[in-house]
């Protein structure tokens, strides 16, 4: 009896480990989304509005969700503080669920939004570029990963079935 | 004004500057801050007051990247939005205030495309005085018929804000005035201060304003699509505007504009207004004199044909 507890439990602990990885991939993917399409709302928002950036940042916490919301909404509230923009957009990519080299590219957006629309707009879409084929990226490893993973847990499973026997 | 508003107008233009100099403008005597004009802003030199009576330096001094920063802040980190503008040596604050910028030009074409290391800045300080055009409006009328009128004073004599309370009288109307439906174009966005949509001064309440557009592209708009029975403007300074305004006083309409000169005289000497002159489009002015003490005066006078 204790074995099957014991073994139970092993089995629980793996497969909420293995849950928590689907949901922080399922979270990058979605951080990924919503950043892509704010990313091309502000880049037309400069083009064609010349919309100035705290209004710009808080129409995008308006329109977008989850962690990709509070990122603009941090940098809002920090700029209405009277601070600067580039300390303030640094800070609030740290906070997002991205791997280091988006993170990175992000990061140096935020001093290439203070520029002039040229400058701001090839920001964006160096950014967007990165960020997209991390994505696709993502996208393709999905189905690997969830196999992989589904296979890993079904052979502990099986493992620990044997050893009990 | 009131004191109080003075001051809130002064911490308005303040809240531009970098923290540093922010506070040390904030810390400045009640006096200094009801009074002043614009902060000047010069690298490594204190930054100094514009008081009536001339420039009274803070203890503060400039040190390079407080001008970037200062850019930073009155764009509002935007420099897309005001790449217009900077191009031609200014930025429009929020709250009506004017941020002129001097510094290394970059040049294009033969125009000025940018403006990069800058050395120097001055704040101007917007200052809304409601009445101060009250006594003037009765003049500019003829036979009940509003006559277009020039506004002149040398740079910093108060023609905006005269501007600003004209076109305020001439749309609220008054005694057996009828209110007139006034087109504001606004190019730098001083006159009406307009935050997303709702004009910050008082301009009255029959005042259509466009701002941000060239007047020379302004005015055919406002004509075709507002029907204003006078258009204000603030600063001819070239041939276009001129054009412009012309072709409106052509379709009837009365016209309100501001240009920097002295007096009468001065203005019949400039070139580029003597084409405006001959054309008759404008038949008065109203001359902006300072007195001893900085007082202001307003002359109306006619002009000649």
């Amino acid at each position: 009896m204790l074995k099957l507890l014991g073994s139970l439990c092993i089995l629980a602990a793996g497969g909420m480990a293995w849950m928590d990885r689907r949901r922080t991939f399922r979270q990058t993917l979605e951080t990924l989304t919503e950043l892509l399409a704010a990313l091309e709302e502000m880049e037309g928002a400069i083009r064609l509005e010349r919309l100035p950036m705290p209004r710009l940042l808080s129409r995008a916490a308006l329109r977008r969700d989850g962690p990709v919301r509070m990122f603009f909404q941090t940098v809002v509230q920090t700029l209405r503080r009277g601070e600067d923009l580039v300390p303030a957009w640094r800070q609030a990519v740290g906070e997002l669920s991205l791997s280091e080299r988006d993170r990175s590219a992000l990061a140096e957006l935020g001093e290439k939004l203070t520029g002039d629309e040229t400058r701001a707009c090839q920001g964006i879409q160096l950014v967007s570029r990165t960020l997209t084929a991390s994505l696709e990226n993502l996208r393709k490893q999905q189905p690997e990963r969830e196999k992989r993973g589904a296979a890993l847990w079904f052979s502990g499973a099986a493992l620990l079935i044997i050893l009990l026997i | 004004m009131e004191p109080s508003k003075a001051i809130e107008c002064y911490e308005q233009a303040a809240a531009v500057l970098p923290s540093r100099l922010r506070r040390a403008a904030l810390a400045e005597s009640r006096e200094h801050r009801a009074m002043a004009e614009e902060f000047r802003l010069r690298t490594g030199y204190p930054m100094t007051l514009l008081l009536p009576e001339g420039e009274y330096a803070t203890g503060v001094s400039v040190e390079p990247g407080d001008l970037e920063a200062l850019c930073n802040q009155a764009t509002e980190f935007s420099r897309y939005a005001a790449m217009e503008t900077l191009r031609r040596g200014y930025l429009s604050i929020r709250g009506g205030g004017r941020v002129g910028l001097c510094g290394s030009a970059v040049m294009k074409e033969g125009e000025c495309a940018n403006i990069r290391d800058f050395s120097s800045a001055s704040i101007r300080i917007a200052r809304e005085k409601r009445g101060v055009g009250e006594d003037v409006v009765p003049q500019l009328f003829r036979e009940g018929q509003f006559r277009s009128t020039l506004i002149l004073s040398p740079p910093g004599g108060g023609k905006t804000t005269l501007l600003r309370d004209l076109i305020r009288c001439l749309s609220e109307g008054g005694g057996e005035r009828p209110g007139l439906r006034i087109s504001l174009a606004d190019e730098r966005g001083e006159v009406a201060v307009l935050w997303q949509g709702e004009p910050q001064m008082d301009v009255g309440p029959r005042t259509d304003v466009l701002d941000g557009c060239p007047k020379a592209a302004a005015i055919p708009m406002l004509l075709r699509a507002m029907n204003p029975q006078v258009i204000a403007v603030d600063e001819i300074t070239v041939r276009e505007d001129i054009r412009a305004m012309t072709m409106a006083a052509n379709c009837g309409v009365g016209l309100l504009a501001t240009i920097h000169a002295a007096s009468v005289e001065e203005l019949t000497r400039k070139p580029l207004y003597t084409e405006l002159l001959a054309a008759g489009v404008f038949s008065l002015a109203v001359v902006i004199r300072r007195e001893d003490g900085g007082a202001r005066r307003y002359q109306v006078e006619e002009l000649p044909c």
